[in-house]
């Protein structure tokens, strides 16, 4: 074990080298070679439970890597209590996300690819978390990126998977522009990229500096983590295989937003103005978002617009400056999310519908994917002693006591939230049954993580004082604020049990009653459709038009299939006399005059 | 015998050139020669890279420093890649014999102009690299668009060719010297400042920079994508080489040149990729993408400083590997950017390898495309070229989006029911060299731009 805590670059390698051994054995040696993939998240979190259980000594793996002139680019990775924790979590969440996959993707084609893509992918999320430059950050950062756009597009023959993960990847592309720019400011002010060279510089820097170098990273993470009014990327790629959702929906990719800034603390600390900003968008993202939540059919969707409020939860607490309450809820998130999503898998893997509609009384056939779902989403809505109880106290409290605005948006978020954990778990598990056909528990392979992943959900409560010792946190509850999170969660539970009770005919009754309103919370405000209008539509038009300005491609197209060689010089010439290339010249010696013009006015 | 030896990489290629094509009589296949074409190329490589770096040839016209002996190797690298992925192609493209003698003249061309420091010598390499390039582009006699494309290629080449002897001989009047060293130190004045101009609107041109780029898509679009593949990359690796040594002579003395640059890499790059999105033949996105990364390679370039020249000579190299890749792909599948639809499902090796490509082309970590654009944008924000920056960035991500309509053809459902292309296993191996150099490039941009960036 100490050899592992003294080795961290074995949490990236071990994964990314069995990733490119399941591709090079291709479609037959999948069959075995999945089963040995399961190593790789494994040996990511051993290396974390090395160090948390040995002696905690610093190690480190450093390299001049890229050097340019005076200037040079460290890149490397290193063992912190931030990052040991984050190795534990991302390894046992993604172990369990691969041995569910083997018994989810047994009947599909492209194992191979899947497997091989979900093992780079733990590998960069690994160095991500154990990178100590923010070079090497921002590579993991883009590696996990084009995972997720391979993973997202999985099953690439369906249009809408492949649109799904070209948005994902363009729209996170937006944030990772601010990103860059971050770094460029950093590297520029600083003169390094180190992390902690960077935080020990980050409060001697100009106030305007620190702000504008805050907010950069921040856009980075609003893309990464989906928040508003970047969020758009998350509920489509819910057309990616079940379990990559539970990967990257849960533990990994949309925490490296909230991970990079707790990361990035130093620099957080000090600018006060963006942090009001991360609580405000936090606190619209988790509110608005839960809303949604309740108005979905399909099984998936309620878990994708919980996720981006869940997250909303954790960037308010950001903001607040409590940082280890927003990790803490981002570790028994992981738990009980990807414990949700693999649940909905399940459920999916035996009705062949994600349409809540089409369920009901699934409780009697699935005994084992109910119970660990009910354990999910009873700590999804806080109640104690689930885990998601304590860490949405710890949210809470961190919330109310230096925002309180944004603390009583998330209380107000936890009612709602509450109430769609309820909904969405009637519908599913009991009632009567709505579906055709006869489910059937899914096989141990898949049933085993939800036990696992329940047994987290469950029991992690009991990290919060573990963890405060790590992270130099608080500990313990604080009961005015408890007492305001039971209420929440018990009133909207009893909302959800009065009104959902009866199946999902409420739906359509509010449907009625509310006609728009209804329907534009159900269209998530119709943001997507404001995008297209407002950027996408303008870009292509003006794409266009420059296209036909400047590509005179009509007269080309004039000059196809004519027969005889005669005609075909005679035309050769015309078209060089039909002004084309005389134009070009034109264009051409205008440009030269152009900037002649522009080196006499900069003054000979 | 005193330094001769530093000219033995270009003596193979023209000892191979007359060999490629007396091949013909003696063996009938024109694969085999071809494939001997290939050898010679990557011969050249090994020895320019064994015969390393040295003194100065004919009282300074020709250099061998780490530039050259760098830029050399690839040059001859690239040219092999191409000549083994053609020696592949079965039925290959006719009369392509004569193509590969073609493509190792051109070589030769590049290899001279990598080593240039002198203005006639200059001019002499640049028409060598070019002139099997008009012939290139026109190869297919009965078609009468590629003929026109050819044609037109050789007309506003020629034309920018003409200004740019014209801009030399009034530098040699101003400075009564061709060398670089003279011409550098000379006081500019007026005259300087047209002379200087005019030079570099022949260089722009050959770039297809904006505003003088009009000749690329047409000239490509025209062309077979076998042609394209070669004449978009490999020449630009060379021109850039001969910008960035001029470059840094005739800056000092004329500092203006760098608003210039400035101007036409904002105007390249905003225009080249906004013009590439509604193409629908991948020859002519590809051309417009070219525009593009012309307009990146002159924002370093602007910065004017050593970081700055080894940046722009790293990022054409970073552009022209996985450029070249796609078009071949593109020449063995068909131009259109529908041709590709389906080819998952043909070929997923050889779509997964575009992927790699495209993602290479937009600049996403760690391929070697990402490096070249860092090392790009580093240098001009260290020159205080921030918004411009800022312009080339957005720009760079805005270009994901028609990258990725070629992924997505690639990727779609409804493939039309066609015969897969069929290439030997070489074109496989050639592609697979490509996709080694953008993965693995990356590793060692240090150490390349060290090398890069130690003389000029």
């Amino acid at each position: 074990m100490a050899y592992l805590a003294a080795h961290p670059l074995l949490a990236v390698v071990v994964p990314a080298a069995l990733g490119l051994v399941v591709m090079a054995g291709g479609r037959r040696a999948v069959r075995a070679l999945k089963w040995i993939a399961v190593a790789g998240p494994l040996a990511t979190a051993l290396v974390g439970i090395a160090w948390l259980g040995g002696d905690r000594a610093a190690a480190a793996v450093q390299a001049d890597w890229l050097a340019q002139g005076g200037a040079v680019m460290t890149a490397g990775v290193a063992l912190d209590a931030l990052s040991a924790v984050m190795l534990v979590v991302v390894g046992l969440v993604s172990a369990c996300v691969v041995v569910f996959s083997i018994g989810y993707m047994a009947e599909e084609d492209g194992q191979a690819r899947y497997f091989s893509v979900i093992s780079l992918f733990v590998g960069a999320m690994a160095l991500l978390v154990t990178a100590t430059s923010l070079v090497t950050l921002f590579v993991a950062w883009e590696v996990m990126g084009a995972c997720s756009y391979l993973l997202i597009g999985f099953w690439y023959r369906k249009p809408s998977a492949a649109d799904a993960a070209m948005k994902a990847f363009l729209v996170t592309r937006i944030g990772d522009v601010g990103l860059l720019f971050g770094l460029a400011l950093l590297w520029r002010e600083t003169g390094t990229l180190v992390i902690a060279d960077v935080l020990a510089a980050a409060p001697a820097l100009g106030a305007g500096v620190v702000t504008a170098a805050a907010a950069l990273l921040f856009a980075g993470a609003v893309g990464k983590s989906a928040q508003f009014p970047l969020h758009v990327w998350l509920p489509d790629a819910m057309e990616g295989p079940t379990p990559v959702s539970a990967l990257i929906h849960a533990a990994t990719m949309v925490a490296a937003g909230v991970f990079l800034i707790a990361r990035m603390w130093g620099l957080f600390e000090v600018a006060e103005t963006v942090r009001v900003a991360i609580a405000a968008i936090g606190a619209v993202t988790a509110l608005f978002s839960a809303m949604v939540a309740i108005t979905q059919t399909d099984i998936k969707k309620v878990l994708a617009y919980s996720t981006i409020s869940q997250l909303g939860f954790m960037f308010v607490a950001l903001g607040a400056g409590v940082w280890q309450a927003a990790l803490f809820h981002l570790v028994t998130h992981a738990a009980f999310k990807a414990l949700l999503f693999l649940g909905s898998g399940s459920v999916i893997h035996a009705t062949h519908t994600q349409d809540v509609r089409e369920m009901g009384g699934l409780a009697r056939r699935m005994p084992v994917t109910a119970a660990t779902w009910c354990a999910g989403a009873l700590a999804l809505a806080g109640v104690p002693p689930l885990a998601g109880f304590f860490s949405k106290d710890a949210v809470l409290h961190a919330a109310l006591g230096h925002m309180p605005l944004a603390g009583w948006a998330l209380a107000l978020a936890s009612v709602l939230t509450a109430l769609y954990a309820t909904r969405v778990t009637l519908l599913v598990f009991f009632g009567e049954p709505r579906h055709d056909g006869a489910p059937h528990e899914s096989p141990l392979v898949m049933t085993l993580p939800l036990v696992a992943l329940g047994i987290g959900a469950a029991g992690l409560g009991a990290a919060a004082g573990p963890l405060a010792v790590l992270w130099g946190g608080e500990a313990g509850l604080d009961a005015t604020v408890a007492a305001i999170s039971v209420v929440a969660s018990a009133l909207g539970i009893g909302a959800g049990v009065a009104l959902y009770r009866r199946g999902p005919a409420l739906d359509t009754r509010l449907a009625e009653k509310l006609g728009g309103t209804y329907a534009f919370i159900a269209e998530a405000y119709r943001i997507d459709a404001l995008y297209d209008r407002a950027v996408a539509r303008p870009v292509r038009a003006l794409a266009r038009w420059l296209a036909d300005r400047l590509d005179r491609r009509g007269l080309d197209r004039a000059v196809e299939g004519l027969p005889s060689l005669a005609e075909r010089a005679g035309r050769l010439v015309a078209s060089l006399q039909t002004g084309e290339t005389d134009l070009y010249v034109a264009l051409m010696a205008i440009g030269l005059v152009a900037l002649i013009g522009v080196a006499l006015w900069m003054g000979v | 015998m005193s330094g001769l030896e530093r000219l033995i990489p270009e003596g193979i290629l023209i000892a191979g050139a007359i060999a490629v094509l007396l091949s013909g009589g003696a063996r009938p296949s024109p694969r085999a020669g071809v494939g001997l074409g290939a050898a010679v190329a990557a011969l050249s490589a090994i020895a320019a890279l064994v015969v390393g770096t040295g003194e100065p040839l004919f009282s300074g016209a020709l250099v061998f420093d780490d530039m050259a002996v760098t830029v050399r190797t690839a040059i001859g690298a690239l040219s092999a890649v191409y000549l083994l992925w053609l020696s592949a192609q079965e039925p290959g493209p006719e009369r392509r014999r004569e193509a590969a003698v073609f493509v190792l003249l051109a070589t030769l061309g590049g290899m001279l102009m990598a080593s240039a420091r002198e203005l006639i010598t200059l001019f002499i390499a640049l028409e060598l690299g070019t002139m099997p390039a008009y012939v290139l582009m026109g190869y297919r006699r009965e078609d009468s668009r590629g003929l026109e494309g050819a044609l037109k290629y050789f007309l506003l080449s020629m034309t920018t060719s003409l200004v740019m002897l014209y801009g030399m001989s009034l530098l040699y009047a101003a400075s009564g010297s061709t060398a670089y060293d003279a011409i550098g130190v000379a006081d500019p004045g007026l005259l300087g400042v047209f002379a200087v101009l005019f030079v570099f609107v022949g260089l722009l041109a050959k770039m297809s920079a904006a505003p003088f780029h009009y000749w690329a898509p047409d000239a490509y679009a025209g062309a077979p994508a076998v042609s394209v593949a070669f004449v978009s990359t490999v020449p630009k690796v060379a021109g850039t080489v001969a910008f960035v040594r001029l470059a840094a002579v005739l800056m000092p003395s004329v500092p203006e040149l760098g608003v210039v640059f400035a101007v036409a890499s904002l105007a390249s790059i905003v225009l080249g990729n906004l013009a590439a999105y509604p193409q629908s033949d991948v020859r002519r996105l590809m051309a417009y993408s070219g525009v593009a990364h012309a307009g990146y390679m002159l924002l370093a370039l602007a910065a004017a400083t050593p970081a700055g020249y080894a940046a722009a000579v790293y990022y054409t190299l970073a552009y022209a590997v996985p450029s070249m890749a796609v078009m071949l792909v593109a020449a063995e599948e068909g131009t259109a950017v529908d041709d590709l639809a389906g080819l998952a499902a043909r070929r997923p090796r050889h779509a997964w390898m575009m992927v790699a490509f495209l993602l290479s082309l937009i600049g996403i970590p760690p391929l070697v495309g990402f490096f070249g654009k860092l090392y790009v944008f580093l240098a001009a924000v260290d020159a205080g070229l921030v918004w411009l920056v800022v312009v080339a960035v957005l720009a760079s991500v805005a270009s994901a989006g028609y990258y990725f309509r070629l992924v997505r053809s690639m990727f779609f459902a409804d493939a039309p029911e066609r015969e897969a292309a069929r290439p030997g296993a070489l074109a496989g191996i050639a592609l697979a060299l490509c996709l080694t150099a953008t993965l693995l490039a990356g590793a060692f941009a240090g150490e390349l731009l060290g090398v890069l960036g130690l003389t000029f």
